[in-house]
């Protein structure tokens, strides 16, 4: 006897499915793509993004409340990620205000799947949309008010904007040690060396924006914003791997 | 409100949308340029096919904004390669002159999906599906990515792919029901390999 499926649960079934499907897709496409060298011309990602906007003339900008931080190479560090290195776990909880991010795991036989989870005060909570792959950093602190804005994981690595309502941001980078940042000296407000997990971190100020850097000789990461410095370092101190 | 809703609502400032658009750029143009080389060998072609990509993508930002990582790379990567095989028909008509629609019109006189077999429909587990789905051709995968990862509807479906808004319709029927036949193969392989 044959009978037709349920169409909202044939529906539901599929699209959970290709969304699977297409994490693992993806994953092979980074995988394919490791070895392949392509230099495009030069100015073509000016090119790319002009052609976006037919009305600028002039060229493209970080966003204003991200300005101070276009000189900072313009995220030729993120360009520059070639080199794809396992990420640890780490099962972060993360004040922000009305809101709290979790880090959260589920695992069943067949895969494990990491996202972040938003609570707000009435407990309500938000969907999931950041599946972070297994093997993420993420930081575990996150200072008052600030929330998850944008995040953007790869196997190259990992990206993380957060802004609260007064539009004050912070973003965290954690890259391969292929990547390159170009750091702009001039005129410094401050400029320290700090210790962070037991690596020497370099700490930078500059208009506003504060900016530490460092290694564990596996990853290259980078706290960058308009927060205080004793802010930059708690998030600094925050992100580790699973022990 | 929900934060998917958060973004796909088009609150976006040009500026939010160019930051966006020139992450996938840093993060993602590599794949891209691997997927244009694929069809056309010349640099400046390739460059071509991954700047009218860039307006696609431009024009979708909204619904892209909720894919991230991986996923978000299997979906550019289509787009390109729609992109590529778009740009070879246009040349292909320029230099001919002749357009065939015999494909289309082949998908649009297949039947609509069979039915499912009860034994499956109980059966079906996403896991099990997802590697099925991995199986079917390139077409079928991106007309499924088009509709479930990107939730579009008929119409962009057929703007984005170029194509009949009724080829969509037999082709997302198409796509499902090969998904279902390599499922149910693969069961039966199973537990023909467990009796054995």
């Amino acid at each position: 006897m044959k009978k037709k499926i349920d169409s909202a649960k044939y529906d539901q079934l599929f699209r959970n499915a290709v969304r699977e499907a297409a994490v693992e897709k993806g994953a092979q496409l980074f995988e394919d793509a490791k070895d392949y060298d392509f230099e495009p011309s030069p100015g073509f990602q000016e090119k790319v993004m002009a052609s976006l906007d037919p009305k600028a003339k002039r060229k493209w900008q970080l966003p204003g409340f991200l300005r101070p931080q276009s000189t900072w190479g313009n995220a030729i560090g993120w360009a520059l990620i070639v080199l794809v290195l396992s990420f640890l776990i780490v099962p972060s909880i993360a004040s922000a205000g009305k809101w709290v991010s979790k880090l959260i795991s589920e695992e069943n036989p067949v895969f494990v799947r990491y996202f972040v989870e938003q609570t707000n005060e009435d407990g309500e909570n938000e969907n999931v949309i950041y599946e972070l792959p297994e093997g993420a950093y993420f930081p575990a602190y996150v200072p008052e008010g600030f929330r998850l804005y944008q995040n953007d994981v790869t196997p190259f690595g990992a990206y993380y904007l957060f802004i609260d309502d007064n539009e004050n941001y912070f973003d965290v980078r954690i890259m391969s040690l292929n990547a390159g940042i170009n750091i702009n000296n001039e005129k410094l407000d401050e400029k320290s060396v700090e210790i962070i997990n037991g690596y020497e971190a370099d700490y930078y100020s500059r208009e506003g924006t504060n900016s530490l850097l460092w290694t564990d000789n596996k990853h290259i990461f980078e706290v960058s914003g308009r927060i205080p410095k004793a802010e930059i370092l708690k998030v600094a101190h925050s992100i580790i791997p699973k022990p | 409100m929900k934060l998917r809703d958060h973004f796909s609502k088009s609150d976006f400032s040009v500026e939010d949308n160019r930051e966006f658009v020139n992450n996938i750029y840093v993060n993602y143009s590599k794949l891209m340029f691997k997927c244009a080389h694929h069809f056309f060998e010349k640099k400046e072609d390739a460059e071509d096919i991954v700047q009218l990509s860039f307006i696609k993508i431009n024009k979708n930002l909204n619904k892209i904004r909720q894919l991230n990582g991986n996923s978000l790379a299997s979906y550019i990567v289509s787009i390109v390669k729609h992109t590529a095989i778009d740009q070879i028909r246009r040349n292909q008509r320029d230099r001919q002159d002749v357009f065939s629609d015999f494909d289309e019109n082949f998908e649009d006189s297949l039947t609509d999906e069979t039915d499912i077999e009860e034994a499956l429909v109980d059966r079906l587990t996403e896991s099990r599906l997802k590697r099925a789905l991995l199986k079917l051709s390139d077409e079928h995968q991106e007309i499924l990515e088009a509709k479930y990862l990107l939730d579009m509807n008929d119409a962009e479906i057929a703007e984005e792919m170029n194509i009949k808004r009724g080829t969509v319709r037999s082709r997302l029927s198409r796509a499902r029901q090969k998904a279902l036949e390599i499922y149910l193969q693969e069961m039966k392989d199973e537990e023909e390999n467990r009796l054995s």
